[in-house]
């Protein structure tokens, strides 16, 4: 078969390789794609003659480059040897996060509470006008609302 | 997928450090090898691919060594080796993986 196509399937392979991996940690990012060139010259190597089946092969086996990605990603060591650095941007994104949430908080606290004593008054008040509309009913407008001394006996 | 729930995935994620510790416990390998042996059994790898950076982590860990030697064909190939550390860890996850075994059969139901 012709070598610079067997080339071309492996470097299309560690190119997926390489975009899937943009989110990881550079170096993390060179040894995987180290690891897994090595892998792939080896097992080329051992293949009885080299066709375009036998490296397609070696590259299915291999699997989805998004799936080894993830591992790469997820997976913590079994005891860190130190602590690995953070993305530099990591600690500012938490607190901003923690802030965010504290301002939502003070933020519902803020709204909620007005408009709830407010919905709760209204209703309060619309209780009592309704209750001093009922009373008055029969009233002229604009005469002063007779104290319960001088109120008119209810009719029996 | 044969794993929708993701459940082969978590239980896989404690253990095949270890099941590649026990694999060089018998001889160092080189990486292709080491790789289809696990990747052999459907039940422990998704793919070889992934076994790489399982490989990776060990090696930042100090449980496996590497070193290479020149192929009789081919390119000259990595071989992995067992610490005298990743031994230490491979014997303590075999105690604590029969205890843990054992308990999780009997609650299952799958102890027999």
């Amino acid at each position: 078969m012709n070598q610079t196509r067997g080339d071309a399937l492996v470097a299309a392979y560690l190119d997926r390789v390489r975009a899937a991996a943009a989110g990881l940690d550079p170096s993390r990012r060179e040894e995987l794609i180290s690891d897994l060139r090595e892998h792939i010259a080896t097992a080329r190597a051992e293949l009885p003659t080299e066709t375009e089946e036998g490296i397609r092969a070696i590259l299915d086996r291999l699997g989805d480059p998004a799936v080894i990605v993830a591992e790469a990603a997820v997976g913590e060591p079994p005891r860190p040897p130190a602590a690995p650095p953070l993305p530099e941007n990591a600690a500012p994104r938490t607190s901003d996060r923690t802030v965010l949430t504290v301002l939502a908080v003070v933020l519902a606290v803020l709204v909620l509470v007005p408009v709830a004593l407010c919905v709760l008054g209204g209703l309060g008040l619309f209780a009592v006008r309704t209750t001093e509309i009922h009373e008055i009913h029969g009233s002229v407008t604009g005469v002063p609302l007779p104290t319960p001394t001088v109120r008119p006996p209810r009719p029996s | 997928m044969a794993d929708p729930a993701g459940i082969a995935a978590w239980l896989r994620r404690g253990t095949l450090e270890y099941c590649v510790l026990a694999l060089l416990s018998r001889g160092t390998r080189y990486g292709v090898e080491l790789v289809r042996d696990l990747a052999a059994d459907p039940a422990l790898t998704a793919t070889e691919g992934t076994v790489y950076p399982l490989l990776s982590r060990l090696r930042r860990t100090g449980w496996v060594e590497t070193t290479w030697r020149e192929s009789p064909s081919g390119p000259p190939r990595r071989y992995y080796s067992l610490t005298e550390e990743g031994r230490r860890a491979l014997d303590q996850f075999r105690r604590e993986w029969v205890a843990f075994r054992d308990a999780v059969d009997r609650v299952m139901g799958t102890d027999s």
